[in-house]
């Protein structure tokens, strides 16, 4: 640990100028296989033995492209082959029209993907800008959807706030198909201030009228965008202080031009990567919003500060989040090179509460502690036997007992495997007594009752 | 590692790999069993056909069935493995393209590799081994009083069924002390004959016989049958009377003839209508109104008959199996005149064909009586939703009752045909493209019911642009036209301009809902292209020549060669399907729809036949692609 914050540091006793610097490998603190294992954790969803390996040979920064599929020609090259791939089967799946499918398609991509940051922060866009399947009723917008969170996930801000905007899977859900101005629908104006750009406290009730003035004659139609000119109320508005605001573009403009805005995203940013709790104190936060302001509000610019920074490879941030559904299924599946029967994994996700397509409401996923209860957590450990025990199971092509002789495990070393690989917080040994087995596949299980090995 | 524990461990492989390996493994074991790399141990090469041909096959069965209890529900017979080896299908087997690839694979060739370990230490080959095992036919029973399983095999002879009961015997020892698995080989006697038992499993020599078994009980029936002889044995079972099957096949297999039976079944149906009587095979009112539609008929027979029987059947290109039912046509109660007719007399019409047809059928089903006699047939659940469905029908065809007015407007003889479409390269195509289909049915009213469903159809046209407009679906165009045959109206899905189909046209544009009239038939096609095929093609009504005591009801013939082209159309949503569901990287789905399509292109195509009368019977025969 550094000398400025140990584990025990309280977030608000941390020097924001110390925090965001780049984090420098010491004879003290190591580039080790720990700190590669809790960046690919973080940056991605976790990584297999062989990513580790290549991982640790690079310095953190090229370690931070290469959750990109960057930095190497042979990175590149298999993030070409796997987009190709990806999007065949893309159209194979969207020909099918089945959410369900669509689900499974976005896990083979959060399973295998060479970028696995970009699904990382597509999640994390899922979740901001949350959008239902249930209400959408529809595959196809909901997969132009997850290609526009994707397209922006670690791309520009405001152009995704914009795209978003009029993306017709929003409008259904947020009951936005017509806007008229006789009766401007007020449900999208408030959610893009409240919950996608500013925050509560940072508008006002008349700004939320005003505001749904400009977005009069946006409609879907045909499950496509359109503006209806006959619709829209070319009377003057007057939102967040701004006059003379015409149409819908330019009171966006004005929402992402508020300083609130690189506050409240950079503190939602660091919240999915850093902590859960507690809240980040606004001075800790400002570094942040200013680097991402800086950049022209470039979403790469303000993750990457925040992967190599001091605070997160420090190792301040181990422990601090709870897994979701989605982190521990993909971490452990990535983590012993597994493939399964995908359409029924990501329907056992449900149960646990992290439905792909299918966040609770408009707000999405609460996260942190929501994700675990006494239900969740027995969910958690039968979701690990159903997964070990699918017929469909395999890893890297193999039995479990094949692959665990491929990587030399026996069965009096994988319980110290299996707490080095998923474990952020160590085993007491009456635990280890308690859980080792002659099978793998029971000790992940009994393991998964633990609450420690759902925190990362 | 040991040779025997190679041996196992290949042999387990064989059993319990979970991909399509298993059953061309199995096939294997039947015709090819080991290929020449094997053959030059001269103790394991094959005796002269003629030393076996010397046992009475009819005189080993009647001695197994006397010394089967009569409490058996199921009776299986096996013809010698010497008679049928042989078969042109073994050759087609082994000659194929995915059967070599697959002989050929790492966990084939570890089998084989524990086979012929086995083979060393018994001391002949395989195919040897089964050939001599069963020169006399296999013969097995399932009894419920005992709940267990017995396999009866009349061997080449008692000298030779001892010796390798024997060199088993002592290979069976070495193993075990090997591999320490707790399981211990036993032996016991009973009645001067040796038994010997692993677990629960028991076998014994009885002369030239070998029986194999899981009951210790069942082992001891058999035997005090063979003893004491017995008028309680199968052969005497009552039920037996009604079940019927062909003779067994006796003569060298490449001589083959069509129809040689090397397998039967029979099965006490009374009794499995007393042990499983819940079963919803078995309950009058049936859950499914698909099932009813398809097999409501089947079911009547399930219910009432006596017995069932079952071949399998060798032909010349290919093999067939039928299963019968002896019948009293009193069992098809008035509720059942839908699927039958009156007297159990309705006849199919001859199958109607069409060029690059993927599926034909021809059946008699009276739809109109099936839907109204609905409350006799389903249980309450099925006859609230029918209720509802018929709401919702009569409302889409113009008020016009649909029980009674639209089904009832046609005659029972029903045909329908499957062809796969094809798309031009000038514009976009389905991204999954679906085979077109066409019904044909006789009006009862031609002059009136032209007009009627003319109407109903341009209703229905409407009907479901207001509903797809409301939903954003692509909206039907309607046309007519008439031509030489006679009137055709038909609908086609606008392509619109504004809009990208970046993936493809959606799943609706797979369907011009087409209506057309020849003479006294109404055709309703899935497709325009098809519905002018069919005013083409020659629809005349004459019934199937084969009548008399037992009518054909339904015929259906499909084409190996259009499902491929039909499955080759969505190879892309295939190998998706196979990605998402069993995990698999794009080689491996690949690899796996390839192979199903290389199993698909070896078959030339199938049928199947229904027929109900004094003797009623379900054929189905599959003909392989001669090479």
């Amino acid at each position: 640990m550094t000398g400025m914050v140990d584990a025990k540091t309280p977030l608000e006793a941390i020097d924001p100028d110390w925090a965001w610097q780049p984090w420098e490998p010491s004879n003290d603190e190591p580039w080790n296989e720990a700190r590669v294992q809790f960046l690919f954790r973080r940056g991605g969803f976790g990584a297999s033995i062989e990513e580790r390996k290549e991982a640790l040979q690079l310095d953190p920064q090229q370690a931070v492209k290469m959750l990109y599929g960057e930095g190497s020609t042979k990175l590149q090259d298999r993030l070409r082959e796997f987009e190709q791939e990806s999007a065949s089967l893309a159209s194979g799946v969207r020909a099918g029209g089945d959410v369900d499918a669509l689900a499974a398609w976005w896990m083979h991509r959060i399973l295998h993907s060479p970028s696995p940051i970009v699904e990382k922060m597509t999640l994390f866009w899922h979740g901001h800008f949350a959008t239902g399947a249930e209400k959408v009723m529809d595959a196809e917008l909901m997969y132009i959807q997850n290609r526009l969170l994707r397209q922006q996930a670690v791309g520009d801000f405001r152009k995704l706030a914009h795209e978003i905007s009029k993306d017709p899977a929003m409008l259904i859900y947020l009951d936005s198909v017509s806007n008229r101005k006789a009766h401007p629908n007020e449900n999208y104006a408030r959610e893009l201030m409240e919950l996608f750009c500013l925050g509560e406290g940072n508008y006002s009730e008349r700004d939320v009228q005003e505001l749904a003035r400009c977005f009069t004659g946006w409609e879907i139609r045909r499950k496509m965008f359109r503006f209806n000119e006959y619709q829209h109320d070319k009377g003057t508005k007057e939102i967040l202080g701004r006059k003379g605001i015409e149409s819908g573009d330019q009171a966006i403009d004005v929402v992402l031009n508020q300083s609130a805005m690189p506050r409240f995203v950079a503190a939602k940013v660091f919240r999915y990567l850093v902590c859960d709790e507690p809240q980040a104190p606004q001075a800790l936060l400002d570094p942040l919003a200013d680097h991402f302001a800086e950049s022209g509000y470039s979403i790469r610019a303000l993750v990457d500060r925040i992967l190599s920074s001091r605070l997160m490879l420090s190792l301040w941030s181990v422990g601090r989040k709870v897994r979701s559904p989605v982190e521990f299924a993909a971490e452990l599946m990535r983590g012993l090179s597994a493939t399964t029967n995908l359409e029924r994994l990501v329907k056992r996700l449900k149960p646990l509460g992290q439905g792909l397509f299918y966040p609770p409401n408009v707000k999405g996923w609460d996260g942190g502690r929501a994700w675990i209860n006494s239900s969740t957590l027995i969910g958690r450990a039968n979701f690990v036997v159903d997964l070990l025990g699918d017929p469909n199971t395999r890893f890297n092509g193999k039995s479990l007992d094949a692959w665990c002789s491929d990587h030399k495990l026996s069965k009096e070393s994988w319980l110290e495997w299996l707490e080095d690989s998923f474990l952020v917080v160590p085993l007491h040994e009456d635990e280890k007594a308690r859980y080792r087995d002659d099978s793998l596949a029971t000790t992940v299980s009994l393991l998964a009752r633990n609450p420690k090995i759902h925190l990362s | 590692m040991p040779a025997r524990r190679v041996a196992k461990r290949g042999l387990l492989l064989l059993i319990w790999n979970r991909t399509a390996i298993p059953i061309l493994v199995l096939l294997i074991s039947i015709s090819q069993l080991l290929p020449a790399a094997f053959a030059q141990d001269s103790d394991v090469s094959e005796p002269p056909a003629e030393l076996l041909n010397n046992i009475d096959v009819k005189q080993a069965r009647s001695e197994a069935e006397q010394w089967l209890p009569d409490s058996a529900l199921l009776y299986v017979q096996l013809s010698p493995v010497e008679h049928w080896i042989n078969h042109p299908l073994r050759s087609w087997i082994t000659d194929s393209e995915p059967f070599q690839k697959i002989w050929k694979s790492k966990d084939v060739l570890n089998a084989r590799s524990g086979l012929a370990v086995a083979e060393i230490a018994m001391g002949m080959k395989l195919e040897v081994f089964l050939k001599r095992l069963t020169a006399g036919g296999l013969y097995a029973a399932f009894d419920p009083e005992t709940e267990g399983i017995v396999i009866l095999t009349r061997t080449k002879d008692e000298k030779w069924l001892n010796r390798t009961l024997t060199k088993a015997l002592e290979f069976a020892k070495q193993s075990q002390g090997q591999d320490n698995d707790g399981r211990t080989l036993k032996s016991a006697e009973y009645r001067g004959i040796q038994g010997y038992g692993i677990d629960k499993n028991v076998f014994a020599a009885i002369g030239p016989w070998l029986m194999v078994t899981n009951k210790q009980e069942l082992a001891k029936r058999v035997i005090d049958r063979h003893l004491d002889g017995s008028d309680s044995s199968l052969s005497d079972a009552p039920w037996r009377n009604s079940a019927t099957y062909g003779p067994l096949m006796v003569v060298d297999a490449q001589k083959v003839m069509p129809g040689q039976t090397i397998a039967t079944l029979e099965m006490d149906l009374a009794k499995a209508r007393e042990l499983f009587s819940s079963n919803d095979l078995f309950r009058k009112q049936a859950k499914d109104f698909g099932a009813e539609l398809l097999l409501g008929g089947v079911l009547a027979l399930l219910q009432n008959a006596p017995s069932m029987s079952m071949e399998l059947n060798l032909e010349p290109t290919g093999v067939s199996t039928e299963v019968s039912f002896p019948t009293e046509v009193a069992w098809f109660a008035e509720s059942r005149e839908h699927y039958v007719g009156p007297e159990a007399q309705g006849r199919a019409l001859p199958l109607i064909e069409v060029d690059g047809a993927l599926a034909s059928l021809s059946t008699y089903r009276n739809l109109s009586e099936l839907w109204q006699r609905a409350g006799d047939l389903f249980d309450q659940r099925v006859n609230d939703e029918l209720a509802q469905a018929d709401n919702t029908l009569t409302t889409l065809f113009s008020g016009k009752d649909f029980g009674s007015d639209i089904l009832g407007a046609i005659e029972p003889e029903i045909r329908i045909v499957s062809v796969p479409q094809t798309w031009s390269n000038d514009r976009p195509k389905p991204s999954i493209e679906l085979p077109a289909f066409a019904l044909v049915a006789q009006l009862k009213d031609p002059e009136l019911m032209r007009k009627e469903l003319k109407r109903i159809f341009q209703s229905f046209v409407g009907f479901l642009n207001i509903v797809g407009a409301m939903e954003g679906q692509p909206q039907l165009d309607l046309m007519s036209d008439t031509t030489e045959h006679g009137p055709i109206y038909w609908s086609e899905y606008v392509v619109d301009a504004d809009r990208s189909y970046e993936n493809g046209l959606p799943i609706q544009y797979n369907f011009s809902p087409a209506i057309a009239f020849k003479g006294e038939q109404v055709i309703l096609s899935s497709s325009r292209v098809l519905a002018g095929k069919m005013l083409n093609s020659d629809l005349s009504s004459s019934a199937l020549s084969k009548g008399g005591e037992n009518p054909t009801n339904t015929v259906l013939e499909i084409q190996a060669d259009a499902v491929y082209k039909a499955l080759e159309g969505n190879r892309e949503a295939l190998i998706a399907q196979n990605m998402l569901e069993k995990g698999h990287s794009r080689a491996e789905a690949e690899g796996e729809i390839d192979t199903l399509m290389n199993l698909l292109g070896l078959f030339e195509k199938a049928g199947m036949e229904m027929s109900f009368g004094s003797r009623s019977s379900i054929k189905v025969d599959v003909d392989y692609r001669q090479p």
